[in-house]
């Protein structure tokens, strides 16, 4: 597997969490769904940082070898400002039900067999989006940190 | 002369079927010990002490990660006991084989959150090993 189909699979769970079942809610990379105007809220998910670790003996040319693969991706979900009572509540909830989904779906329901474990394992301090000249915030704005780990066999060369 | 390192460490044993399998791509750590019990002839009020040479006991300890191969070989070990013996060979590195038969002793199965499910044993040799180039069959 890699990096991006482990992003498809997360995205396709994405769209299926309570609340985010509207077409063109999520998507990957593209921050022009938020001119949309089809929702209040928006995730929208990109890459993160990966490492990789060799985590089996070999023995050589010819033999194979365990790769393990963490993958990253950011998910950023953002909320219209609307206004001082209800926004903010608003985003709490877009977020918990989010993560509420990939909760449930730990192998993000990979049919391979490639994805050994995924989790929301952070999230990062909640930001504003601010127009120029504006009066307020036009967005709320907090991010998910998904993880994945897969495994691969490498056939040594040498 | 290169230093060696872990690339070419490898580790055999018999599978059920007393076919040697090469594990290594599921085992995470291994070692070779070799101790010798000493037997303390030192005299009475002599300060330098003396030995004689006792038994040289070899031990292979080894973690690995659980799967159906690894289950298939060590999974019965956790239901019984076994009275036969299983060849193992502890590649050092290419050239450099340590060879034997061993009882597999201290078989352990363990997991924590987040984590592989995960193995231990110790190949306990059962007279000689052999300091051989080739691992064989």
């Amino acid at each position: 597997m890699s990096q991006s189909t482990g992003l498809a699979l997360i995205l396709a769970q994405m769209s299926q969490a309570t609340g985010w079942t509207t077409t063109g809610q999520v998507s990957r990379s593209n921050w022009g769904i938020l001119d949309s105007g089809v929702s209040d809220h928006y995730a929208i998910l990109k890459p993160g940082a990966f490492r990789r670790a060799r985590i089996s003996l070999a023995g050589g040319a010819g033999a194979n070898m365990t790769v393990e693969e963490i993958f990253t991706g950011i998910i950023e979900v953002w909320q219209l400002y609307t206004d001082e009572t209800t926004t903010q509540a608003n985003l709490e909830s877009a977020m918990n039900n989010m993560m509420n989904r990939l909760d449930a779906y730990r192998k993000l329901a990979d049919t391979t067999g490639a994805v050994r474990d995924a989790f929301s394992e952070s999230g990062g301090e909640q930001r504003e989006g601010w127009v120029k000249g504006g009066d307020g915030p036009v967005w709320i704005i907090q991010d998910i940190t998904v993880s994945w780990t897969e495994e691969k066999t490498v056939a040594l060369a040498e | 002369m290169a230093n060696k390192n872990w690339l070419d460490m490898a580790l055999h044993i018999d599978n059920s079927s007393a076919s040697l399998t090469n594990i290594s791509q599921w085992v995470n750590q291994s070692d070779l010990e070799a101790a010798i019990n000493l037997l303390d002839t030192t005299g009475l009020g002599t300060t330098d002490p003396t030995a004689l040479p006792g038994l040289h006991r070899k031990r292979i300890p080894f973690n690995f990660f659980v799967n159906s191969t690894t289950d298939g070989i060590f999974g019965p070990l956790l239901a019984g006991r076994t009275s036969v013996t299983k060849t193992v060979a502890w590649q050092s590195y290419s050239g450099r084989v340590y060879k034997g038969e061993c009882w597999l002793e201290d078989v352990k199965y363990s997991g924590s959150p987040d984590n592989l499910e995960v193995g231990s044993a110790t190949a306990v040799i059962d007279s000689t090993l052999t300091r051989t180039s080739v691992v064989g069959s």
